[in-house]
This record gives C-alpha cells, structure tokens and sequence, in this order.
C-alpha cells in the first residue's frame, strides 16, 4: 500500500496544484488525500479503476477544500480586537521559487481545466505521456494533444502579458517626453 | 487573445496542431527524425518557429522548477500510520496542539467545580486578592469568569498556561426572543505539560487503533503555531 501511494503522490499532488484555490495549503490537502485512501480503498473493487478513482478523490478533495475556504472567509464572524495579517497567497507556499518559475506557475494554474493536468503532469520527473493517460482515463494521442496546445496557450499568455507590460512602460515613458516636449516649446 | 479550439480553416487549424506538436516532442526529447524534417522543412518557411521553440523551451524549463518543489512536498507526505515519517507526526501534533489544549483545559475546569462542594465549605470567594496555593476555595460563588480568570492567573504563575490565543472563534449566533443575540464561541488556550513519555494513537490499514510511543526529536517546533 505504501509502495502504491510512493508511486503516485507525485501527479496527485500535480492534480491538486490544477484544481486547488490559490490560498490552500497544497501539503494539507495531500495529507487529507493520503487519509481518504486508507479509509476508502476497500471502494476500489478493479484494480485498473484505482488512478482514475484516486484523481476523482484528488479533485473533489480540492473543490470541497476551495468551497470551505470561502466559507471560512465569508462565514466566520471575528469578535472585537482579535486581527490577524492575511497570509501571501502563494500556489506553493513555503517554497523558494524564482520569479520566472511565479510567472509560469500562475500561468500554469490558469490554463483552461483540460490542459492544466497534462501539462502540469508533463513536467514530472519520468511521467510518460502514456502514464498520464492511464491516469486521465483518455488516449495518448488526446494527451500529447492537449500537452502540446496548452503549451502553446502557455507561451501566448505569457507573451501576451509580456507586451502588456511592456507598451505601459512605453506609454509612460512617452507620456513624460510629451510633457517634457511641451514645455520646451513654450 | 483567445483560447478558441475550433478553426473555420481546417488547413491553418492542421498546421497549427503540427507546429504545436513538433515544437512539444523537440521540448520532451521524443521527437524522432522524421519529426525533425518536418520541423526543419517548417523553419525553412517560417523561421520565427526557432524563437516559438526558444520561448517553448524557457517556459518549460520554468515551469518545471515549480514542479520540482511541488514534487519535494509529496514525497513528504506518508500515508497516515505508515513509515511515521517524523513531518507527518509534527503535522498531527500540530492538530493536536491546537485543539488538546481546550479538552485539557475544559477537563481541567471541569475537575474544578466538580470539587466544590466537599472542599468549598465554608470558604468565600476573595475577590481581587491574591491567589496563591490551591485556588479551590476561592472559586465558591465566583462567576464563570472570575473562575476562568483565576484559572489563567493562576496557570500563568506555575506556567501550566502558556497564553490565550486572542482569536475567539464564532462557532454559531442565533437571535432571541427577547431581541438580543446569543454567540457560541470557541476560546483557545495554550497550556504546557511535562510529562515522562508520550504517546500518540495510531490507526492501521485495518482500522485497529492503537498507541505508540513518540519520539521526542520529531515534535519540536518552530514559532509558527
């Protein structure tokens, strides 16, 4: 059994990235996914049912996790005098990533719901394009072809966020010379 | 900038899932020579695919520094009751730290007012004076929150009570008749225990519960609780 969830909490943990909420602890719910298969594997009656059984618990433990979130964050009345400084939000808290690995990471996250988990699985050490198939429940060829667009999807969005930032640095540069340019003409 | 699947040109469609897919086997190192002919028959016509590619490449490379440290947190994460991986156990004794502290605390104050009555006798309670010794006596006739009060004075001095989280935590309001409205709510208390051993339960595959000792080296914590 151990053995089993050696293998495979890696692309759980790739599942929970895909459907977390930004704010959720990604370590929490890998530990509440580690408890459901304990207590719910006796559900799994065929053997080649246990990956796509484990990403459904995966998913639904991430969605339930989002929903008490908000829940938690709209519900809860605070009594006089107890604050408390909100915390980062940060899809992989506690690590120290570079701004460039940020930057596609949030990207990453925010892909359309069927390219976000084979791309994020793609990059996993040694997960072959047949393997996430098998956990996806699709062909290889629908994989690779989901990989492939949503990496391009990836690259547009960055680009495109890029030159975002770019033509308002422009606009406010020329913005200044203008003033400049008017002033000098009087 | 859209994400739109379909195409009204199936030919532009064709070329753009070929482009995507050469440029996605050269990122993943599977792709075979023929793709490669492909891909070089494509630059010759286009050759801003070598920067597409580039660009390709950079992402991938970022994206899987992210991966990697999300691939560091799994593989601290045990399945419960497994190989005990001393993380795992900090985690429960974190989940155990914050809520053990009330159960002892409401065992705690429960012991207190049971013993009331056959030690309270004739004994009143003093008011704003000192507390020092047993603080039984003068409990009788407190109001909860003088008693509670004393209990975090008096915990403070033999320093079996760390502090009182400012936090409340609302568990549930409802209005009454009377046009006020009743809050229960949850007050957290740390307190500190020295004990000669500790053990935590444990529940197997099977379900079987059972208890084994801690290892004192994997509770310590850091200051974040």
């Amino acid at each position: 059994m151990s053995r089993v969830w050696e293998g495979t909490r890696r692309w759980v943990a790739a599942v929970l990235l895909a459907h977390k909420s930004r704010t959720t602890d990604l370590e929490d719910l890998l530990q509440q996914v580690a408890l459901k298969v304990c207590t719910k594997i006796h559900e799994v009656r065929d053997p080649s049912a246990f990956k796509p059984w484990l990403r459904t618990v995966a998913i639904n433990t991430a969605r339930a996790d989002g929903r008490k979130t908000t829940r938690r964050r709209f519900g809860m009345l605070r009594l006089a005098g107890s604050t408390r400084p909100e915390r980062e939000p940060e899809h992989l808290r506690g690590m120290t990533l570079s701004d460039d690995a940020k930057r596609v990471l949030d990207a990453a996250v925010a892909l359309p719901e069927h390219y976000r988990e084979p791309v994020l699985m793609r990059c996993l050490h040694a997960m072959s394009t047949k393997q996430i198939a098998d956990v996806l429940g699709l062909p290889e060829t629908t994989v690779e072809t989901r990989v492939a667009r949503g990496r391009r999807m990836l690259r547009e969005t960055l680009e495109h966020a890029q030159n975002t930032k770019e033509s308002t640095t422009l606009e406010t540069k020329g913005g200044s010379s203008a003033v400049i340019g008017a002033g000098g003409a009087r | 900038m859209t994400h739109d699947e379909t195409n009204n040109n199936p030919d532009t469609n064709l070329d753009a899932s070929a482009r995507d897919l050469l440029i996605s086997r050269v990122i993943d190192g599977s792709a075979d020579p023929e793709d490669w002919s492909s891909f070089r028959a494509l630059a010759a016509q286009d050759p801003a695919i070598w920067s597409e590619l580039s660009s390709a490449q950079r992402d991938h490379e970022a994206l899987r520094e992210s991966i990697h440290a999300l691939e560091a947190i799994a593989q601290r994460v045990d399945l419960p009751g497994g190989s005990g991986s001393p993380h795992v156990i900090e985690r429960r004794f974190d989940l155990v730290a914050r809520w053990g502290g009330w159960a002892a605390a409401a065992v705690i104050l429960i012991g207190w007012f049971t013993g009331l009555g056959p030690v309270g006798g004739a004994h009143q309670p003093t008011g704003n004076g000192p507390m020092t010794g047993s603080m039984v006596p003068s409990l009788k006739g407190a109001t909860p929150e003088q008693a509670f009060d004393q209990y975090i004075e008096s915990g403070r001095e033999d320093g079996r009570v760390v502090a009182e989280l400012p936090d409340q935590l609302v568990v549930e309001t409802r209005p009454l008749e009377d046009g006020t409205i009743e809050v229960i709510y949850l007050r957290q208390i740390i307190e500190r225990k020295v004990l000669d051993k500790a053990y935590r339960e444990v529940t197997d595959e099977f379900g079987n519960r059972y208890t084994i000792p801690v290892r004192v080296d994997s509770v310590v914590r850091d200051s974040s609780f």
